[in-house]
């Protein structure tokens, strides 16, 4: 359903994204997972169209920016920019026209959305005067109501009160389960921890690495958070450890990372070949 | 019914609906109507008594064409600079993703600057009574007038917007247009002073030269003054040429704008800014790349502790903004203390007393120095926290709020008044006596503000506070003008250089009015709203 290959963008001579790859099949829930800066943001824009990239990248098909790619794309934005002077019913009433989507269906879905997110008291009131979880909700609504069939969500799950979040995993999951592909861009790593199905860390631009849930059962970092610490903190320490301390010592700190069974078992699995570059790049060096 | 159509129309009505609720949309559309029946009240009681100009036509003509270039130039200078200002966030989250055509999103954000344009553009209804009685225009002119602003406005934002985002790609593009631009300007002010001084025009003739049909020839404001000047001549096949170039040249521009789809995204989401990361990370990488390999220093100016630091803050943020007390609007008043001078070396050589000269320059900078003012410094400071947050004294917090300006608007003062010396040939101590009061109106100007917020509260708009504080200000100047004449009189009959002790006093009762303004306002920082 999502195909990204070669993804760069640079923003002056900064890089902003360097060589992303991604993919999801129909189904299938992404999680794109790094710290602040991290560049997943950017990529998500770029796989909307709404930023101009080096790459390809095809949605269902179809490149992206196309019509027909906007189409079968849902995208819950970072922050809930509303119509301020519409209310939200009328937020929902744009989005089925600016779809062309069959009103009686689409506002029979609607009301079972805003039910299921309990905003049956505000649904004419103005978006303006709503909180900001409020104001998620309602953003999320928005892009579930197409019916997409894929759905980037970038922080989905900020500002939203426990009862929501639990929700919105439900409406996630069934969704998968109708062939929906999900991709949830997140720092709040537990709100998600069991619902992924392909997890991407991403650091400094680049996708560090990629994890198959499936791949990952019954060992120690079957957890998103182990993972994401790992391969964050461990890219970080190799970067530093390849710069800073490897000229200088024979042999690497006994806290390193790398120096870990279980991680080194980790690797084996989920990340042959980055191990393999960075142990060329430190023969080459040595 | 469209999908834009449904969301122009739903938006309008509810914000009317809002409207309604408030009384001051009520007092508003009272005023106008009673302008309105008191014009027409004129227009039955009074017919044919007109105080219309000589010259009245060729002087409105060339006054528009001046008024015209300057907008052109400046519009394009703001649009290329800061990009689109077509669409807003929530156009980004729900239009720019949705499968509605790029084209007719387009033409929704061009039709919505459009249907702005002509409501901005009915206030020139407002001038009616004037432009009738000054220089005997009818309905027909008028509306010719307004077609040619609005074509104008028109025109302007989406020049700014194809180029802005055609050269989006390419940086350096970009900046050789921006240097185009001035280079352009440079040499068109330059021919037009040639050519002033070549047909020997004299100065009190200097805007009906404007009127010269060559200008027309001008991209944009010519243009939109050349289609003006025709229609009021009835002169159509002319006008309709001139708005063909008007509606042609942006045309073609978003024809290539839109080819590269994109990059005029990424512009918008640049120019929008707020809540929009790559916005803030490009400034910032931008700003990266700048400043590499230079030095920078991570603390505040100055040690003192305490709310002070309000005061250094401002300070080390116009450092790194520019130089430490200078910004654009110290050059634009420079530039007009150079006017202001040859205008008053005129009056100097037909004999004019220097007091006059005095007053003279002292009012207009002043009140010229309330539009360059960096009001937005003193806002932002109250929208932010530190100010309610920080422990001590309120009236110190406002005081220290407001120090940088004033110092600034002190070393403006005497830089202008050097210049107006110079030209007008005044007494020297004329330049510290002036900037004293220069830097006290600005701390007048600071706290009138702060009266208008306590008086109207923080949730009126921007625009609500600056008119009151405007008013408070106006009061306090008639008030010093009478006051002032009086002990003015009285030092000029001890000895004519006495008389600059005139503006000493009264800067210092300008001051003495901030304190008590600042005073009566510090419960503002009791509570944030």
């Amino acid at each position: 359903m999502l195909r990204v290959k070669g993804l760069t963008k640079k923003f002056g001579k900064k890089v902003a994204n360097e060589n992303v790859n991604l993919s999801l099949e129909a189904g299938e829930i992404g999680v794109l997972l790094g710290p602040n800066g991290a560049g997943k943001s950017t990529a998500i824009k770029c796989i909307l169209g709404l930023l101009r990239f080096d790459g390809t990248v095809k949605i269902g098909g179809f490149p992206a920016n196309s019509s027909k790619a906007k189409q079968i794309l849902g995208y819950v934005p970072e922050f809930p920019c509303l119509y301020d002077m519409l209310t939200v019913r009328e937020q929902f009433e744009f989005v089925v026209r600016a779809y062309k989507l069959d009103r009686e269906k689409s506002r029979r879905y609607a009301a079972e959305l805003v039910d299921r997110l309990r905003l049956t008291e505000v649904v004419d009131t103005l978006c303006k005067d709503l909180s900001k979880g409020m104001q998620q909700k309602v953003s999320i609504i928005c892009a579930l109501l197409p019916r997409p069939k894929l759905l980037l969500l970038d922080e989905p799950m900020l500002g939203l009160d426990p009862h929501a979040i639990k929700e919105l995993r439900i409406i996630v999951q069934d969704l998968a389960e109708e062939g929906v592909a999900v991709l949830i861009s997140t720092h709040m790593i537990a709100t998600v921890e069991g619902i992924w199905g392909k997890a991407y860390i991403m650091n400094k631009g680049k996708v560090v690495s990629c994890h198959r849930k499936e791949e990952m059962v019954g060992m120690w970092s079957e957890s998103l958070e182990r993972i994401f610490f790992a391969e964050t903190e461990s890219y970080d320490s190799q970067w530093r450890y390849d710069e800073e301390i490897r000229p200088s010592t024979a042999k690497a700190p006994a806290t390193h990372p790398a120096s870990n069974p279980a991680r080194k078992q980790a690797q084996a699995v989920s990340r042959p070949k980055t191990t393999k570059k960075k142990k060329g790049n430190k023969k080459k060096k040595s | 019914m469209s999908a834009f159509t449904y969301l122009v129309t739903k938006q309008w009505r509810n914000s009317l609906r809002e409207k309604i609720r408030h009384p001051q949309f009520w007092i508003g559309v009272l005023i106008v109507l009673a302008y309105f029946t008191l014009y027409i009240y004129q227009e039955v009681s009074h017919t044919g008594a007109t105080g219309v100009l000589d010259n009245a036509i060729p002087t409105f003509k060339g006054g528009v064409t001046i008024a015209f270039l300057i907008i052109a130039f400046a519009a394009l200078c703001v649009g290329l600079n800061h990009g689109s200002s077509f669409f807003k966030a929530s156009d980004i989250n729900y239009l720019f993703v949705s499968p509605l055509s790029p084209y007719k999103i387009l033409l929704y954000g061009l039709l919505r600057k459009f249907l702005l344009s002509v409501v901005a553009t009915l206030i020139l209804l407002m001038q009616l009574t004037n432009l009738r009685f000054y220089f005997g225009l009818g309905i027909r002119e008028l509306l010719i007038l307004m077609a040619s602003w609005i074509l104008l406005s028109m025109s302007l934002s989406a020049i700014t917007l194809s180029v802005y985002s055609i050269t989006s790609v390419s940086k350096v593009m970009r900046r050789i247009i921006l240097i185009a631009l001035y280079l352009t300007s440079a040499t068109v002010l330059l021919g037009v002073v040639f050519a002033l001084w070549q047909s020997g025009t004299p100065f009190s003739d200097t805007i009906t030269f404007f009127n010269e049909p060559h200008l027309h020839y001008i991209p944009l404001g010519g243009w939109a003054s050349g289609f003006m000047a025709a229609g009021m001549d009835g002169n159509w096949d002319r006008a309709l040429i001139f708005a063909g170039l008007l509606v042609l040249l942006p045309m073609i521009g978003l024809f290539f704008a839109f080819r590269n789809r994109s990059a005029y995204y990424e512009d918008v989401l640049t120019s929008i800014g707020h809540g929009y990361g790559n916005s803030l990370y490009h400034n910032t990488s931008e700003m990266m790349m700048k400043d590499q390999g230079k030095k920078r220093k991570s603390h505040l100016l100055g040690k003192k502790r305490g709310e002070v630091v309000l005061f250094q803050r401002q300070m080390t943020e116009q450092r790194r903004s520019l130089t430490i007390l200078f910004d654009r609007g110290t050059l634009g008043m420079m530039a007009l203390a150079v006017l202001l001078g040859a205008f008053l070396q005129s009056l100097q050589r037909k004999g004019m007393y220097p007091f006059i000269m005095e007053i003279l320059s002292v009012a207009i900078l002043c009140y010229a120095m309330i539009f360059t003012i960096p009001m937005g410094k003193f806002v932002d400071e109250l929208n932010k926290p530190f100010i309610y947050l920080i422990p001590g004294s309120s009236l110190r917090k406002l005081y220290y709020a407001s120090t940088a300006p004033v110092i600034k608007a002190f070393v403006e003062g005497i830089l202008c008044f050097v210049i107006v010396s110079l030209f007008a040939r005044l007494h020297p101590a004329f330049v510290l006596c002036g900037a004293f009061f220069y830097a006290s109106a600005a701390l007048l100007f600071y706290a009138s503000y702060l009266a208008s917020l306590k008086t109207m509260g923080l949730r009126n708009s921007r625009g609500a506070h600056m008119t009151l504080a405007f008013a408070i200000l106006s009061a306090i100047f008639l008030f010093e003008l009478s006051f002032g004449a009086n002990i003015g009189r009285k030092l000029y009959d001890i000895s004519p250089n006495m008389f600059l002790l005139d503006f000493v006093i009264l800067a210092a009762f300008n001051v003495v009015v901030s304190v008590a303004f600042f005073y009566s306002s510090k419960g503002i920082l009791d509570y944030r709203a």
